[in-house]
Parts: C-alpha cells; structure tokens; sequence
C-alpha cells in the first residue's frame, strides 16, 4: 500500500457538508456567496455522473432538484480551513418548499408458503374448534448521528488518485470514485482507515464523501479532506402474525406479514427480504405457513445493513409471539417452547432442517440461570394485583440460532473471491481485500497453516492492499468471519494437494462458489437469552437489570473476544432502545462449543436478534401488549395517561 | 498566540488561537485523527488525554489552558510500560473495551490506577464519561481493581531489584 503522502495542512483544502433538515422538498434556491479561488463550492450540478449505486439501489452523490431524505447532502464547501468554511457556509442560504411524493419502484414482497391453510383445506362446514391467536410487533425507526467523527481525504499523485477514508467496503468506494471522476479503477488507491461500525455507519457515507472528495481534489489540484459524522437508520418494523392452535395450544397454521420501511432509498432491498423471511420461520412444527415480506419507502434516510439486515429483527417478532403463544395456552414461555419445539427443524428454502437439540439445552440454562418461570410467574400475578400501573417489572426470553452472512443469492451475485498461492519458498500468500482485523487475521493464519503447513503460521502472508487486490466484498455482517472462514480451508485444503502436484508457485482463485450452501442461509450457533428489566415508579425510566445468555457454537476461535461481542452486543441492543443501563446491571453468559463442524454464525445477528426478542417480551410484560421499542419515560406516561383517559 | 506547551513528550510552540479546542490541536495541528475525536462538545467522551497525567475531554480543553502543561495522547501512551499494565488487567478479567473508546477507557483506567482509586462509585463515575457502552460497570471495577494489583506488583518487584 502506497504511504500517505505527508502534505501541509496549509496546502489543503477543508470540506464541510450541507445536510437536509427534512426529507420530500424541492430545492427552489441555493444561493451561494461569491467565492474566491480559495474556496470551491460543489452541487449537485457539479457532479455529472453523480448517482452512488449500491446493491440494486441508487441514489445522488449530492442532491440536485428534489431532497429526498434528511441528512441527504445539498452541498460541499471547501475553504482552507474548517473554520472558513464554517464562516463562509453561514452565508449560504437553502430554500426549499414541499414536493410531491417521489415515485419509487418498490420490489416485489417476498412470500414464502407450506401446506394449506385451514379454509383452503375445508371448504365444507366444519366444526373448527381452534383459537386464533394474534400479535403485532412493532419496531420504530431510529436515525441518528453517530459521535464519532471520521475524516475522508483525496489527493492526486501523478496518475493517482489517493482516498484515505474508513470503510467497510474498498471496492464500493473504488466504483463509486470511478463513476464520479472518471479515473479508471487501477489509478484510485485506497487507504483504509481504522474504524468502528456497530451499525454498517462506513458502508455507504464514506464512498459518497469520498467520491465528492476526489472530485474537489481535482478542481482544486489540492489535497482536500471533508469532516463528517457518521449516520445510521434503522427501518421501521412491523409484523402482524396470527397463529390458529388447536384445544391444546399446538400451533397449526401461521400467518406473517412484516413491511419494512426502508427509507427514502431502497439499499438490498430484496437481501433484506430474504434474511427477514429466513427470520420469520417458526422454529415449530405446522400444517401450513403463509409469510410475506414487503419493503416500503417514506422519506427517511436510508437503513441498509443497520447491523443486521432484517433477520435479528424477524427473528425478535417470531420470539414475541411465541411468548404471546404461551400466554393464551397458560404455560410459562420457556416451558412452551421446550414443549412446541420437535427434536428437529423442517426444512425450507431459507434454512435447512437441523436438530433443534442444542437450541432447547440453551432454553434450559439460561431459564434456570434467571430463575426465569419463578420470575415470570411472581410478575404475572404481581401485575393483575397492581391496578392502573401495573406491576412495572418484566421478564423475557428469546431462543433461536444464527445464521452465516450473507444469501447464497447474494453470495453468486458479489463472488467473494480470494486468490491462495503456495510460493516457491513454501509460504501462503492470500490476495483478499478482507484485512480489517488484525485478531481475525491471526486465526485465519493458523487455520490455512493447519492445513498447508502445520506449526508454522508466520508462513502465511496476507498481502497489503493495492490496486491488483481482489475484491472479497463488503465487511458487513460477520459475513467475511462466517463464511470465509471456511472458504479459506476449502482453498487451503485443495493448495495442499496442488503444491504436491504442481510447478510452484501455485495459485488458486475461490470464491463463494465453492461454499455454496443448499438453502439460502445455514443455521449455525443456538441461544437463549432472559432479559430482566423493571420501570422505574416514580420516573417511569426502563432499566434493564440483568440479561442471562445461554449460547452455544460449533467451534469457538477464541472465546474472550466471542464473549466480549456478545456483551457488547447485548448492551447496544439494550442502549439503542432507549433502556437504561444502572451501574449494578450485569450480563451472565455461558457459551458451549459442540465440537462439530459447522460454519461460524454472525455473532452479532443472533445476539442482537435475541436480545431485541426478549427485551420485547420483558416490555410487553411490564407494561402491556403495547409495548414497542425504542422507549422512554415520556412513552410510557404517555400510554398510561391515555389508558387513564380512555 | 504563541503557546509552549508539551505533547507527547515533544516541546513545542505553537502558534493557534488561544480557544482553539485541544483536540482540534491535536487532530489538526498533530495529525492525531485515530485515536482523539473531536464532537464540538457533545461529551462523547471519545477524545481523553491525559494533561498533567490526568485524565480530560480535550474538546473542553481551550488552547490556553495547555500552555507550560505536559499533554499524552494514546498514540505514545500505548507504548508506555503503564499501558500494558492496563493491558494486562484487561486480559485477567477477559473484558476488553470496543475499538472505538479504547484509546479514552484505557486513559481513564490509567488515571484512576495512577491515583489508587479503588471506590467502585468513584470509578463507575469518572467512566461514565464515555459514552459507549462496551463495558458493563462490573467488569469496569475489576479492571481497575485488578490494574492497580498489577501495578503495585511492578513497583514492589521494581524496588525489590533496587
């Protein structure tokens, strides 16, 4: 990798951003002071490839008539520093009026279905004995600014041009530079910057600024650096579910439909349907199963990843209303899912059938752990005896397990190849732009050096980045942990066979071909989790006290740092909607590894996934059936006055 | 104005406005953008250093304020044999802060081991300025609990060898 070039500040140019307050206006005036060579002023017109593509979605690089979303950039000022440009954007003035609702072409919803429901089975009378039991899950949007501030900076030398910026994927900001400059691939150099994205913050942003960044580079003929803080949305959720049980509370037929509001742009939209989808399949037995998945857009800033891409989110709705299953029939929730629950999963399109074994083991510790039917039970009585209020304590549980990244329909479609070569001096050099952490990198040596060249993992040489690295798609989702790992052993495993047979240096590319799995998604990893929270009486504030986790893996690659993510998972989860975390708050986890070969699951998707589930059902069990996450204690005043009212 | 003030072990004078934020300084005028953030204020708690060998949110820090004072960053701080006792307490109670706050959680840590503080209020406080949560309180406590153990260790083996 190219160093970066140590250029005085004094010879730069500093880019400020200006966002859009509110989404769905037309832009009637932009009026910008009179600049002098110092400064540059760019908009939308300034662009003329300005649109950023990313994974079937599209959107300006800056907006030019209409601002769809609030946070959507209106216009980049430099100046020669960033106080000037502060000074100077106070001069510039945005008018804008309301628009009409811009059209946008929405995807198909995705349905899924088995067997035949209960009227299309019996159109004759029929005495029907079942119940109907319903739920709606609700998850609001979140958008907000993160407080971590990143810089993006661009600079030419000679016939390149050099981007220094964090980002989750280098490819997309390559393409995205390319388009907007012109400048073909080879000569944009990536610097990748170290960052942390708890919620996918440098997927898009830093491809966008980076792009605006290089095109102020080449009309300044300056180095130039735009300050920005990152912005994460995450959609809104809602699923109405209505299950038909028999006398004995089995279920027999299920109903789903989840709509998620994607924002004003609509990023892997049909991705996000699929791993919803993949959540939203009951882990019980049924006669028949109708589900669909429908994206919608409203003008708020896009939600793409948002750490998850939908499945921890389905999977949460699919844990609440197993608890609401469970409270109709009278049985504590983890008694209900140990006994709905077979000894195997059925097989779908979307995961395949596994043993549901490891899943219920994790339900039993984790409930044991909490202490949780006492708990659930003394709250359940406790709230009938406490009038208006109610007893403000809950307890939840959410069990399920993980899944590995990516779709495989999204797996065919992005590649994530890799080249292994096995060099005349006996060493493995892997070519793979995945190089952003340095513990996963540690592993992955000693797992392609177990393979090719047993005891000796300094032999294995991840190569630097540079305009000949092969793209291994975006670092989202644990998607490069959980399925390259074993795409790096497939390879390693075949490059010990060529190099035995083969003239060396030997080399071999792998994608994601090679690890192609039967269904969309393979199940790796069960949970549980308890999640005990109480409202505060006399401020209304939720608190969570205490979270039980119970998870268990095929193998663990190291399990403080395993560990460390969960509870940092679970903490965010809890943070980020609106749950108060008090200083006695404490997470038990257990994790148990089985042993057997298995892909490594999204650490982040289960336990996010998970928590949000329980969370909901400790919620809806402090405070009623109308809970919805985010909370606060203006929330909850407000549903007790209009209760008191109504 | 002209400022002489100390960073990271290098005299300097700089010459800035006189309010100009600390970590901007550092930032802008040191070229540190990995480990000090700079939220105009918004107390994210991402951009500790120490100033005198204490702990503070250099946002809130105006230029002035540095002047004849010594300031560490996590840059040189890492280095340091005081870092990887931090280190090492981090590993005995298996809770490592997130990537994002661990250059400001490690600084604190430091602070309050350099200082004895071993009253858990005390330490749940002064953490309570970062603002991410990757690290439970407990888990907090035991590292500086078990951080100052360390530490002492190092002195006594030190002053043993002497």
């Amino acid at each position: 990798m190219a160093e970066r070039k140590n250029f005085s500040r004094y010879n730069m140019r500093c880019g400020i951003l200006l966002r859009a307050e509110e989404g769905n206006r037309r832009i009637t005036g932009l009026s910008i002071p009179e600049l002098d060579s110092r400064y540059l002023a760019l908009t939308g017109n300034d662009i003329p490839n300005g649109i950023f593509s990313f994974l079937s979605g599209s959107m300006p690089i800056i907006a030019k008539e209409n601002i769809s979303c609030p946070g959507q950039i209106v216009l980049a000022l430099f100046a020669p520093d960033y106080e000037s440009a502060s000074l100077m954007m106070r001069n510039v003035k945005l008018e804008t009026e309301e628009a009409e609702e811009a059209e946008i072409t929405l995807p198909d919803s995705l349905e899924y279905r088995w067997g035949e429901t209960q009227e299309e089975e019996e159109e004759e009378e029929k005495e029907n004995s079942n119940r109907k039991i319903s739920s709606s899950f609700t998850l609001e949007h979140i958008w907000r600014y993160t407080r971590r501030v990143y810089t993006v900076t661009a600079w030419m030398e000679g016939a390149n041009m050099h981007i220094e910026a964090p980002c989750e994927w280098v490819e997309l900001v390559r393409t995205t530079v390319e388009k907007a400059t012109g400048y073909p691939k080879r000569n944009i150099i990536i610097h990748v910057m170290p960052y942390t994205a708890r919620h996918d913050e440098f997927l898009i942003e830093p491809a966008i600024i980076a792009a605006i960044a290089a095109i102020a580079a080449i009309r300044t003929g300056l180095p130039t650096e735009i300050r920005s803080t990152g912005i994460y949305s995450r959609p809104e959720i809602k699923v109405e579910r209505t299950t038909e049980v028999d006398e004995d509370g089995k279920p027999l037929y299920e109903n789903v439909q989840m709509t998620v509001n994607q924002g004003a742009f609509l990023f892997a939209s049909e991705e996000y349907q699929r791993q919803a989808m993949t959540g939203l399949l009951p882990p019980y037995t049924l006669k028949a199963f109708r589900g669909s998945v429908k994206v919608i857009s409203s003008p708020e800033y896009p939600a793409a990843f948002c750490g998850s891409l939908g499945y921890s989110e389905a999977l949460a709705s699919t844990e609440f209303h197993v608890s609401r299953l469970s409270e109709k029939t009278g049985i504590t929730p983890a008694l209900y899912r140990l006994t709905i629950e077979k000894e195997k999963r059925k097989f779908t399109d979307y995961i395949p059938g596994y043993d549901l074994g490891e899943t219920k083991k994790c339900i039993e510790k984790a409930a044991n752990a909490a202490s949780y039917d006492r708990k659930w039970a003394a709250n359940s009585f406790q709230r009938e005896e406490f009038g208006l209020l109610g007893y403000l304590r809950g307890i939840g549980i959410a069990s399920g397990v993980g899944i590995a990244g990516f779709s495989t329909t999204l797996s065919k479609k992005l590649g994530f190849s890799l080249m292994m070569t096995f060099t005349q001096k006996h060493n493995i050099t892997v070519n793979t732009s995945a190089l952003n952490h340095p513990g996963t990198i540690k592993i992955w040596k000693e797992r392609i050096a177990e393979k090719i060249i047993p005891g000796r993992p300094e032999g294995v040489m991840f190569l630097e980045a540079g305009p000949d690295t092969i793209d291994t798609g975006p670092d989202v989702l644990s998607r490069l942990v959980a399925s390259l790992t074993p795409q790096l052993e497939s390879a390693a495993k075949r490059l010990s066979v060529l190099k035995d047979t083969e003239k060396l240096p030997v080399s071999i590319k792998f994608d994601a071909e090679n690890t192609y799995y039967p269904c969309e998604f393979e199940n790796s990893g069960s949970g549980a989790v308890v999640c005990e929270i109480i409202i505060e009486k006399g401020s209304m504030i939720p608190q969570a006290r205490s979270v039980w986790g119970s998870f268990s893996f095929p193998t663990i690659m190291d399990e403080v740092s395993l560990r460390n993510s969960i509870r940092r998972t679970i903490m965010m989860t809890i943070v980020e909607n609106g749950i108060q975390l008090p200083s006695d708050f404490a997470i038990h986890l257990d994790i148990s590894a089985t042993g057997t070969e298995g892909t490594v699951a999204s650490v982040q998707q289960i336990a996010r996934g998970l928590t949000l589930g329980a969370l909901m059902n400790a919620l809806s069990q402090a405070i009623g059936e109308k809970a919805v996450l985010p909370i606060s204690a203006d929330r909850i005043n407000g549903m007790f006055s209009k209760e008191e009212l109504s | 104005m002209k400022i002489d003030c100390t960073i990271d072990g290098k005299t300097l004078t700089l010459s800035l406005n006189s309010d100009k934020p600390l970590s901007l300084i550092l930032r802008e005028n040191m070229g540190n953008e990995e480990t000090v953030n700079h939220c105009n204020g918004m107390m994210c708690g991402l951009c500790t250093v120490l100033v005198d060998g204490k702990a503070v949110l250099s946002c809130m820090v105006p230029a002035f304020e540095i002047r004849g004072k010594s300031v560490i960053t996590f840059d040189s701080f890492r280095r340091s044999r005081d870092m990887k006792d931090i280190e090492k307490a981090y590993e005995a109670v298996g809770a490592y802060p997130c990537s994002d706050c661990y250059a400001s959680r490690s600084l604190i840590f430091h602070s309050l081991v350099d200082e004895g503080v071993t009253d858990r209020n005390q330490i749940i406080k002064e953490l309570s300025i970062v603002r991410c949560h990757c690290l439970d309180a407990e888990s907090q406590v035991k590292i500086v609990q078990k951080a100052i153990e360390i530490r002492r260790k190092r002195y006594v083996r030190r002053t043993q060898l002497t």
